[in-house]
């Protein structure tokens, strides 16, 4: 079953797909999202009749070097004070399975696959098994816990691998005790081109400091994949 | 720039060659969505029904009370609360035909845009040139506004000064505001909101007190001063004067093109905000002519409301009053600059005005050209410093653009284009659209003769430009 990810780019702000992560989207549906951010003063509308055209064309661009790679791609160019409520609606709009956050990786040959939190072991199992199918690429899974805690769920992840034809051989089980998360992640992450992640449910600590993903994504070098929320499609 | 589909597109160049910008842009609860060639541009709708109750009550919130009240006191007496009460109904009978109005095109541009597709393009022009005036004269008159109350919370303080600083301190905030909405301002609607939070809960605190003191719950009740003390004639100019306190709620249909789900906010912001002022303002003229009577009132002119406090709730009450009149007036100021700059956009987008005023700049992601064309005149018009010439004049323009937004609701009501296909429809249709223009235009008429000569002379520009530059354009019945 393919794939189904959003990606977004600032369109206007130079960000592009690189050639890493167009291998690494080449056999999975890309909803590839330009986006604008305006501020407050200025209408949609009014970024629009000044930037549609160029945007456009550079979106066209990224588009057509996914789809040479094998990608099948949707395009929808999104002029919005607000890059949150664009990026949750357009995923929900379009039902991803994941969102992906760019960062510049080059290559496509080690996945790092992370639980931490309240996420679903099973939902970043199945993706993660989709995602790899057909693919030449050696998985590590990496459960983070607060100290003195037992990993308990890397098994549910392998496991979804394994059912779907990954050689259990080619898997590695990581487990990392600590209680800076976003830090642990990143220095295990800086040895992988791109991660796997679940998408956690709003609390407090992310509006203060935002997402953790995000966070997570802005300490690490290679793309991050963060698998949606169920809940969240309804 | 995308070509039509499906709605007939508008035809004619304006004297550059340039078309108007026609996009079809299916509305939806959160997005407007334009799907052309396989292309799909989405608009995020991002304003929800508090925010645009914000945008509407915290344009008006700050004349009402925080300039008007001695200045009304001074003309028609205790009366001055029923000139507010006559605002408030003229507000509410235009309010309504406009969120009509608004829903069945929930675009950029508010009243303009309803008129221009109603009335057609001359008619588009006069009332879209007077909407960016009508502003550019309402956030003068409210950094007028603003400079008396820092000079008298400066004088307060002990910090005098040999030459009156009220247009200096109006200039350099108008100023700072204008450079700010260029540069971007992050989060600034976030805190608009705070800031109309703020001040409605200081002033129901302070008018629910001050309310309950007139009526003799602490002590005995005032002694009700003549009610009429100068005749009815007052009460109707004084209602035709203040009516700059009502000018916001049309604001919120400025950004109709952002509010989420337009079918039920937009009403709900517009409708909602003149019934919140009015009682606010009522209230408050109530309360103030109740406590220190209307003649030493009208004495303390445009800070008169901080004697009020200061009778009733002493320093304390004084002083949070010098806050929130300095917070609403700047506030007002700032969303009637930039709903000026959205009024030009709209202006432009249609080729009635050039192109490049409505563009956007990619280092600050500002319509920098828009936004100077509605600050740099209002340093202008506070230099000037008449605050009663401010606000008529302001008035003026929106009450012209007020009784034709109704004539407009009754033409497209007889028309009814295809596309004309309103969620929410005006009750007691055609009487209240009738009464909307009648009493908008009525009012007019109470106006000093000054404010009505300089109305008229721009309303005569406004037809001018359109001969000269844009008589070509054709915009009626073309959503």
């Amino acid at each position: 079953m393919r794939q189904r990810i959003l990606v977004p780019l600032e369109i206007l702000e130079g960000e592009t797909v690189g050639p890493g992560v167009v291998d690494l989207l080449a056999s999975t549906d890309v909803v590839l999202l330009g986006y604008h951010v305006i501020p407050e003063q200025t209408a949609p509308s009014q970024a629009r009749m000044t930037f549609e055209e160029k945007a456009q064309a550079k979106l066209n661009d990224a588009a057509e070097a996914l789809r040479e790679a094998g990608a099948t791609v949707e395009t929808v160019l999104a002029f919005t004070p607000e890059r949150e409520q664009t990026l949750d609606r357009v995923a929900a709009d379009h039902d991803c399975d994941a969102v992906l956050h760019l960062n510049p990786v080059m290559e496509d040959e080690n996945l790092l696959v992370v639980l931490h939190g309240d996420v679903d072991a099973e939902r970043i199992g199945r993706f993660t098994a989709a995602f790899v199918d057909g693919r030449d690429v050696d998985v590590t899974v990496l459960e983070v816990t607060p100290p003195d805690e037992a990993a308990t769920r890397t098994g549910v992840v392998t496991d979804a691998l394994v059912d779907g034809g990954y050689p259990r051989q080619r898997l590695t089980r990581e487990h990392v005790e600590s209680t800076t998360p976003v830090k642990a992640i990143a220095e295990v992450a800086t040895a992988f081109d791109a991660m796997v992640m679940g998408e956690k449910a709003p609390n407090l600590r992310a509006l203060v400091f935002g997402d953790f993903e995000e966070r997570v994504a802005a300490e690490s070098i290679g793309a991050v994949f963060v698998v949606r929320r169920e809940d969240r499609e309804s | 720039m995308s070509a039509d589909s499906g709605v007939q597109s508008s035809g004619g160049a304006n004297r550059e060659g340039e078309t108007p910008a026609q996009v079809a842009e299916t509305v939806t609860d959160e997005t407007s969505v334009d799907v052309d060639r396989d292309e799909r541009v989405e608009l995020e709708r991002t304003i929800g029904l508090g925010g645009g109750l914000a945008i509407g009550v915290g344009t008006m919130i700050g004349a009402g009370i925080f300039v008007f009240p001695g200045i009304a006191a001074g003309r028609a007496g205790p009366a001055a609360a029923a000139s507010f009460a006559i605002g408030g109904v003229v507000a509410l009978l235009v309010a309504l035909p406009a969120s009509e109005l608004a829903t069945a095109m929930p675009r950029s541009g508010g009243g303009y845009y309803f008129i221009s597709r109603g009335l057609g393009t001359m008619a588009g022009t006069m009332v879209g040139i007077s909407l960016w005036l009508g502003l550019v004269f309402a956030s003068a008159f409210y950094l007028v506004g603003f400079g008396s109350y820092a000079t008298a919370a400066l004088a307060e303080v002990g910090i005098g000064f040999a030459v009156s600083p009220v247009t200096v301190l109006g200039l350099a905030f108008g100023a700072v505001l204008t450079a700010l909405s260029v540069t971007g301002t992050e989060n600034a609607a976030k805190l608009q909101n705070a800031v109309v939070g703020l001040l409605l809960v200081i002033l129901t605190l302070f008018l629910g007190y001050g309310g309950l003191d007139a009526l003799g719950v602490f002590g005995n009740a005032t002694t009700p001063e003549t009610f009429l003390p100068f005749g009815t004639v007052p009460v109707f100019t004084t209602a035709a004067l203040v009516f700059t306190s009502y000018l916001g709620f049309v604001q919120v249909a400025t950004v109709a093109g952002e509010i989420q789900d337009p079918g039920r906010n937009l009403p709900l912001a517009m409708v909602g905000s003149v019934l919140v002022v009015t009682v606010f303002y009522v209230v408050t003229v109530f309360v103030a002519t109740s406590a220190i009577g209307s003649t030493r009132l009208a004495g303390f002119g445009e800070t008169a409301i901080v004697e009020v406090a200061r009778v009733l709730l002493g320093p304390l009450g004084a002083v949070a009053i010098f806050v929130a009149g300095l917070l609403a007036t700047l506030s007002s100021a700032n969303a009637s600059i930039l709903s000026s700059s959205r009024a030009i956009f709209a202006l432009s987008r249609d080729a009635l005005l050039p192109r490049r005023a409505g563009t956007v700049n990619l280092r600050y992601g500002t319509p920098h050209l828009a936004l100077a064309m509605a600050g740099v005149p209002v340093l202008g018009l506070v230099a000037l410093g008449e605050v009663e010439l401010l606000a008529e004049v302001a008035s003026f323009l929106h009450l012209v653009m007020y009784g034709l937004i109704c004539v407009a609701l009754v033409q497209l009501r007889r028309n009814r284009p295809d596309w004309y296909d309103p969620s929410f429809e005006v009750p007691g249709y055609p009487v209240v659209p009738a009464l909307g223009a009648v009493a908008s235009f009525g009012l007019i008429a109470f106006m000093q003769p000054l404010s009505q000569l300089v109305g008229v002379a721009l309303m005569i520009a406004a037809a001018g430009w359109y001969v000269f530059y844009a008589r070509d354009v054709s915009l009626r019945g073309k959503l």
